[in-house]
């Protein structure tokens, strides 16, 4: 542990220049917020789009002589659809936290609310933990790939 | 203490004794638990940065040696990338050691980092979207122009 967190110091009260960056920090970070929405959805509209309608019209389409006509892949394409919808559930989740903090931080200036300055800080710290786990887990995947690939390759060449 | 800084020979008085006002929130314990985490969590990210920063002008260097033109475009990625990752950084190492040493100096400069950063994405995602809301009338255009033809 490296120091415990009391107010033993000078640093007890926020300042004006430091109310300044916030309102600004906080006007973007809705901003962005409000965009990464707009983004997620269209993404999950898309995706559903292509899978509902799109597909089956290709299937229609298809030869049903095919071997692999879309109606075969489609258990595949389900199965990557409902995990590519998961994952945008969960970024909207972490989107909300910045959406969360930006609000609450704009309230807390606006209305010298203590409350929600800790509530806004809080959401902020989410979402930096909540990006940094899904970061992780990417990377452990990406490793567990790597390994199981090189693990297949290796017996492979065994043959 | 509330001090006034309202008299004339006080002007300036205020930005060398930021932290003499109880006018503002109070850093609470948790907030600065909060703060740390948060500062913890940036340095992670900007080191991933700084190594993707250094992957990308390996791979740059040896894409150079075969096509210039892909190089080119590596290095200008980077150049958004890394004002990007060195504002994280930068907000993460001040607030950390504003909270660590009670240094309020440290948490103007960082909160001021953070400000910059956030600012920098908004731009970023705004120039995104002219560029392809443009593009995407401009082809619009082309289209109905196409057709009339």
């Amino acid at each position: 542990m490296e120091k415990a967190f009391n107010n033993s110091g000078s640093f007890y009260h926020s300042t004006e220049p430091m109310h300044r960056d916030w309102a600004t920090t906080a006007s973007w970070a809705s901003f962005i917020a409000i965009v990464t929405y707009v983004f997620l959805g269209l993404s999950a509209f898309t995706l559903i789009l292509v899978y509902t309608a799109v597909g089956p019209l290709l299937d229609a389409y298809n030869d049903t002589d095919s071997p692999f006509p879309y109606s075969v892949l489609a258990g595949g394409s389900v199965l990557s659809v409902a995990v590519a919808l998961v994952f945008l559930g969960l970024l909207t989740v972490i989107n909300t936290f910045l959406f969360r903090f930006a609000r609450r931080l704009k309230m807390a200036l606006g209305s010298q609310d203590q409350d929600a300055f800790e509530t806004a800080w809080l959401n902020f710290r989410n979402y930096f933990r909540w990006n940094g786990i899904i970061i992780l887990v990417v990377i452990f995947t990406y490793i567990v790939t790597i390994v199981a690939v090189a693990v297949a390759l290796g017996r492979l060449s065994e043959f | 203490m509330e001090d006034n800084f309202n008299q004339p020979l006080d002007t300036g008085l205020e930005a060398n004794n930021l932290f003499a006002t109880a006018s503002g929130f109070r850093i609470t314990p948790k907030v600065r638990q909060y703060w740390k985490e948060s500062a913890d969590w940036g340095i992670f990210f900007s080191t991933l940065g700084f190594l993707y920063i250094g992957m990308m002008l390996l791979a740059s260097f040896f894409l150079m040696l075969m096509d210039g033109g892909r190089a080119v475009f590596t290095i200008m990625t980077l150049f958004l990338v890394m004002p990007l990752v060195w504002l994280l950084f930068n907000f993460s190492r001040h607030t950390r050691r504003a909270v660590l040493y009670d240094d309020a100096a440290a948490a103007h400069v960082g909160f001021a980092n953070l400000r910059r950063l956030v600012h920098l994405i908004g731009l970023f995602i705004l120039v995104a979207l002219v560029l392809f809301s443009s593009t995407f009338f401009l082809t619009l255009l082309g289209l109905s122009l196409r057709k009339l033809n």
